[in-house]
């Protein structure tokens, strides 16, 4: 009996990958764009420096795969070697992200954001995206990052709190204060104009 | 039977799996194997228990000393019970227990699902297998020997038996640690040899029958009294208490230990008070007392008390 990659799970490709590197392939097809994109919106904007470090990423995976929990996803436990080294290259470039961080989507991202809390209804109806896209650059890093997990990509709490290694509490705690630095933000701005 | 899946062929690929398989292939890159990973964990673990148990013996000595210092008598070596816990605590063990509980939780913050708990979590139930595990430990009677132990064998290090012997060492101010030699034919003198090998002549008229029978049973004691001479040494003596406690005291032990002392140092209290209204009516003001009883009544510790 055949099967085909696109039919077994993260772990069974794990497995096989660990038997014959050939297969590895398959878990980079999975996860590059999903990761290419992530990686871009934590600030690795350059398209070059994003394929180095895209590389970095997929050969730190498949040197730690005998590490993998398998209590955790295997899509988180991806998620945090990125988010690692993409602050790594971040940092050594020492590079700030320029232009729009949301490319994409905006408006979904806009709508999930202000659909997430229905106590914070004031913030929802003066959100908009291209607003949130100028602003979320310039929220503190600790909300940065669990603001694009939740909103862009689409993370649950428990994942995000496995991406970063911070408590499930935690994360509650710092979309709630990064939701309201936005908000803050955006008043601040548009008391400006 | 298993199933067969396809290899991915670089062909038909992304430009990325074809990079990232090129440089697995050219710098031989293999993954690690997975009993470095179990090692690693392995130490953090380990680790962990160290700070938990260095943590723990650090409770059973503060446990310890919280049992063998002597509150009870701290009236006659300090002007308020502040100053003597100040003295008599154990800083360099409350330094390790402090230092071990933030090893631990540094600790279990690093093990694989260290994490998902929040600091408090993590703090509290390290500190709470050390202070459990301290508990058990003193049960046993692990803090007097660890405490004896590294006195032993640090000199750097004091032992709350070396602290109490320099609090209590102190004839200069009315203190003397040390064991009974001989007494008079009167037995109203006993002959006292103390820690730093001294010997002293104890006039005992102001103790009561209990303190004259521990003085001279031949263990070492405490002595509370004034020097009368201090270059011929002799010391009269107002109250006689046990040296430390066994390895296990409690809190019914402790609480007679104080009973005793301040029923002592009342008891001089109200006798000095008989005998300065005596002083009044019968002699004159200028006159010194024709007899040494009262002496204890001008003690420190007695002084303290009545305020």
């Amino acid at each position: 009996m055949e099967k085909d990659f696109h039919d077994m799970n993260d772990e069974e490709i794990v497995s096989m990958a660990l038997r014959d590197q050939a297969f590895f392939s398959h878990i980079v097809l999975r996860y590059e764009d999903k990761l290419s994109r992530y990686i871009m919106r934590l600030g690795v904007r350059n398209a070059e420096d994003r394929q180095d470090t895209l590389q970095d990423i997929f050969i730190k995976i498949y040197k730690n795969l005998n590490s993998f929990d398998t209590s955790l996803s295997f899509s988180s436990w991806v998620y945090r070697i990125a988010h690692n080294e993409a602050i790594s290259a971040y940092r050594k470039k020492n590079v700030r992200p320029e232009g729009h961080l949301i490319d994409e989507g905006n408006e979904r991202v806009a709508r999930e954001m202000s659909t997430c809390t229905g106590a914070e209804k004031k913030f929802d109806e003066k959100v908009n995206a291209e607003e949130i896209a100028r602003v979320l650059e310039k929220v503190d890093d600790k909300y940065k990052s669990v603001i694009i997990l939740r909103f862009f990509e689409h993370k649950e709490y428990e994942e995000i709190s496995d991406i970063l290694k911070i408590p499930i509490g935690s994360v509650g705690t710092l979309i709630h204060r990064g939701k309201k630095q936005i908000k803050d933000k955006i008043d601040t701005k548009q008391l400006h104009v | 039977m298993k199933p067969q899946i396809k290899k991915q062929n670089n062909n038909h690929g992304s430009e990325l799996s074809s990079a990232v398989l090129n440089r697995i292939k050219s710098e031989k890159v293999t993954p690690t194997a997975r009993f470095i990973f179990t090692c690693i964990n392995c130490m953090v673990w380990s680790a962990w228990a160290f700070s938990v148990i260095i943590g723990a013996i650090s409770v059973a000595v503060l446990l310890y000393v919280g049992d063998h210092a002597r509150f009870a008598l701290y009236e006659a070596t300090h002007t308020t019970p502040l100053s003597f816990f100040i003295e008599v605590l154990p800083y360099i063990w409350i330094t390790v227990f402090v230092l071990m509980g933030a090893f631990a939780y540094f600790n279990m913050k690093h093990t694989k699902s260290g994490y998902k708990y929040p600091m408090w979590q993590l703090l509290i139930s390290s500190l709470l297998f050390s202070i459990v595990g301290g508990a058990v430990l003193q049960f046993f009677g692990a803090g007097y020997l660890i405490d004896t132990q590294l006195a032993k064998r640090m000199p750097i290090y004091k032992s709350l038996e070396q602290s109490e012997q320099r609090m209590w060492q102190k004839p200069e101010e009315g203190r003397l640690v040390g064991v009974f030699d001989t007494m008079d034919e009167k037995e109203e003198v006993y002959t006292f040899v103390d820690r730093s090998d001294h010997s002293w002549r104890i006039q005992t008229k102001e103790l009561r029958v209990v303190d004259r029978e521990l003085l001279s049973s031949g263990n070492i004691v405490r002595v509370l009294g004034t020097t009368t001479d201090a270059v011929n040494r002799d010391f009269h003596a107002c109250g006689v208490f046990p040296w430390m406690f066994d390895a296990n005291v409690s809190i019914k032990e402790m609480k007679k230990d104080r009973r005793i002392f301040v029923e002592r140092m009342y008891e001089h209290m109200e006798k000095g008070d008989r005998l300065r209204g005596l002083e009044r009516e019968v002699f004159d003001k200028n006159e010194t007392m024709p007899f040494e009883e009262g002496l204890c009544a001008n003690l420190a510790a007695v002084k303290r008390m009545k305020f």
